[in-house]
């Protein structure tokens, strides 16, 4: 995964690879399914504003794992309706911005659940 | 063929008129076979019943309340056991070669319908009939060979204790492979009330027992082949929507199934909180990695598998990579979950074993693990000692989960009371076991932790079908913006009611669940190509009347059969005792929760507060007398 002026990356092992150099909150984005299998990785470690809609962390996101634009993620519209960003496993995330802290961490993963 | 097989033929007396007046799409009749006394006769659908309740769960839950005597033994002579085509079925349209099985449930006592896809589907449909019925029982094992408009009734001892795989290669050996076999394994022959009917190289009609069914009539296995076929009425309109549909079945909407499977479900569940673990005494599972889909699949899948008819390719062929007995084949979100988490087992290999081996017993994975759970907790808490012969299963150990599901399918020595199924098991043993019998209406939960899906938890405890995440799909709501998935709220009354509409349209066209989202609009386009296949002027909103319908009918029969209020429940661990382990911190569901819910549920159907249909409903939806099946 080559870096990316937010000098944000992860490793295929999986494990965040955090490079702090940014007063904006850091929040660690877990990946599942094929986010996971498409980035590499396990997780990638963010800068985010302190307040963000789904479309935000989807933009910041496509910068720093570019392999996930397309399946995932659509640079015009944000996340694919497919996919969705849950917040500490609680919240899900929409168009209104949410309220971020430092540490904080986001699940992405696909919004079929059928099993 | 052996030299003494006997050959019964039964020949179907044409009653109806067949294709005659039919509207496209369909045959216009039934065949109603009778196993006792050895006739097999056509029966028309008169009047508008095929437009009312369209055709797979809908039209066999027509059949059903019609044919069904009230209070019928699910495991005796005079229950039916019904499969239903659709109209779709043979139109080439993606994942449509589908049918039902409908029966009254010998888990539940109530409504049971098992969906399956396969090229059965289509070639029992070119034999000339919409659906069969099937009462009565044989005094002997045998197949139930349907060639076009031809019917006997062959010998099958020879085939008794084999396995399904087997089963259906012997079938497809003595008849001839164009045949498309369903069959029961040892699991249906003992009576296992979660036994499942294995259909045409490996699909399975899992749920409710549709197999015990099948096995209480001597019905070893049921064999087709045909060649009425059936043309749209509007070719090129269908064609385009068709081309349109499969294009998009390709796209996002999918990926998750064409990529990992369902079992990708795992993971991300645990992590949520939401991934039923040691028999609903947690929610998060430590070994979840290991047997989830990104895993899984990285380490052991062999090959990528599509149903008849279907460009999704939804089904993962796992083999097991440990050096010891090998075993391949496809693995669910269900089935990882009900033999992994559910019995805490991280053991990819044990999982895959299990859940292989349950698909040959002829068992319902989910209903299997969840009364092997039981057993677990049970035994652990000193319940069982008094049960000798058998193995006893304990949390954790892939070699006894194996042995006892293997004991179960057999009925030997504690396999004989786990055959029973949870809810009888755990009345029978009592000492408190029925707090942790993880069933509705004696249906087996699925893996969706109620506590902290609170969507899911009441579409559980309202279901027709006991505890099925299906027939609703109520979870799409937990897992998306639409709701917070912690909190009661008396808007998921209206969404769960939606889902089941929703999902008894899908279930009676019929189209795979999978396929859902890629629709834009899922009740025009269906109404389009209803339409199409038909001719009929088929409107979004008769088609969602339909669905009410349909909905409507399958409770009109669980009522006749003994439903009362009290049956829409969760098990009492679920309302009892309160979860830790997830994200969101303690995760509960209070007793006074689930009946605002269900309160808000019934509203939201135009129900009375006791859970009955008003007879202005019935009205409203034509359900009155002869329209829903009574004579």
């Amino acid at each position: 995964m080559r870096l990316t002026e937010t000098k944000n990356s992860c490793r295929p092992s999986g494990e965040a690879v955090n490079i702090p150099d940014c007063t904006e909150p850091r929040v660690t984005v877990e990946l599942f399914g094929s986010a996971r299998l498409l980035a590499g990785c396990g997780s990638v470690e963010l800068s985010l504003p302190p307040a963000v809609s789904a479309r935000d962390v989807a933009v910041r996101l496509a910068a720093v794992a570019p392999s996930l634009v397309g399946e995932i993620i659509d640079t015009d519209n944000g996340l694919q309706s497919s996919y969705v960003f849950n917040l500490n496993g609680t919240l899900f995330m929409s168009s209104e911005p949410q309220a971020i802290g430092r540490g904080d961490r986001i699940l992405l993963f696909s919004s079929q659940a059928g099993g | 063929m052996p030299a003494t097989q006997q050959i019964t033929a039964l020949r179907p007396a044409v009653s109806g008129s067949g294709r005659g007046d039919a509207p496209s799409g369909y045959h216009g009749r039934f065949l109603l076979v009778d196993l006792s006394r050895g006739e097999a006769r056509h029966e028309p659908f008169a009047g508008s019943v095929l437009r009312d309740f369209i055709g797979g769960t809908g039209l066999g839950a027509w059949l059903l309340h019609r044919l069904c005597p009230k209070g019928a033994d699910p495991l005796g002579p005079h229950n039916p056991l019904i499969l239903a085509t659709s109209p779709l079925v043979g139109s080439r349209l993606t994942t449509s070669s589908k049918f039902a099985v409908v029966t009254k449930s010998p888990l539940t006592g109530l409504m049971g319908d098992s969906m399956s896809s396969s090229h059965l589907a289509a070639e029992f449909k070119r034999c000339g009939v919409d659906a069969m019925v099937v009462v009565g029982a044989s005094d002997r094992p045998v197949i139930l060979r349907l060639d076009d408009g031809e019917v006997e009734l062959i010998d099958a001892a020879d085939l008794a204790g084999l396995g399904t795989a087997e089963t259906e290669r012997s079938v497809k050996e003595r008849l001839g492979k164009d045949f498309r076999v369903a069959c029961i394994g040892p699991a249906g022959e003992s009576l296992v009330r979660f036994a499942s009917i294995r259909c045409d190289g490996g699909r399975q009609a899992g749920r409710t027992g549709v197999g015990a069914v099948m096995g209480s009539k001597g019905l070893k296995a049921i064999a087709v082949r045909g060649t009425a076929r059936l043309s749209p009425a509007r070719p090129r309109q269908l064609a385009r929507i068709g081309a349109d549909l499969s294009r998009r079945s390709l796209g996002p909407a999918t990926e998750k199934y064409r990529t990992l499977g369902t079992v990708a479900n795992v993971e991300v569940f645990s992590r949520l909180g939401t991934l039923p673990t040691r028999n609903f005494g947690a929610s998060t599972f430590g070994g979840a990695s290991r047997i989830g889909g990104e895993r899984f699949g990285a380490e052991h899948r062999v090959r990528t598998v599509h149903c008849a008819n279907c460009t999704i390719g939804c089904q993962h062929v796992m083999t097991t990579r440990d050096g010891g007995e090998a075993a391949t084949g496809r693995i669910e979100y269900e089935s990882a979950f009900a033999l992994g988490s559910l019995l805490d087992i991280s053991d990819p290999n044990s999982v895959l074993r299990a859940s292989v081996l349950c698909d040959d017993l002829g068992m319902d994975t989910i209903s299997a693990g969840a009364t092997v759970a039981w057993a677990a907790e049970s035994a652990s808490r000193g319940l069982l000692d008094a049960y000798a012969g058998g193995t006893i299963p304990r949390f954790g150990d892939g070699e006894s989960i194996a042995a006892a599901l293997s004991d179960i399918a057999r009925r030997r020595g504690l396999g004989d009371l786990l055959a029973e199924g949870s809810r009888r098991a755990a009345q029978q043993v009592g000492g408190g076991s029925e707090a942790w019998a993880m069933h509705v209406k004696g249906l087996e939960m699925p893996g969706y932790e109620p506590r902290s899906l609170k969507t899911m938890a009441l579409g559980l405890a309202v279901s027709t079908r006991g505890a099925c995440h299906n027939r609703s799909s109520a979870y799409e709501a937990d897992f998306s913006p639409q709701v917070n998935r912690m909190s009661a709220d008396p808007m998921m009354g209206r969404l769960v009611a939606d889902g089941e509409d929703h999902s008894a349209v899908m279930d009676s066209l019929i189209w795979c669940k999978f396929l859902r989202r890629a629709f834009e609009d899922f009740y025009a386009e269906s109404a389009e190509v209803l339409s199409s296949i038909t001719g009929w002027d088929v409107s979004p909103d008769e088609l969602r009347a339909a669905g009410e319908r349909i909905s409507n009918l399958k409770k009109i029969f669980n009522i006749r059969e003994g439903w009362v209020r009290a049956d829409d429940t969760l098990p009492p661990r679920i309302l009892g005792e309160s979860l830790a382990d997830g994200p969101a911190g303690e995760a509960s569901l209070s007793p006074e929760e689930l009946d605002g819910l269900i309160a808000a549920y019934y509203r939201a159907r135009g129900w009375n507060e006791d859970g009955t249909i008003p007879d202005s409903k019935l009205a409203e939806l034509g359900l009155e007398g002869p329209a829903a099946g009574r004579e």
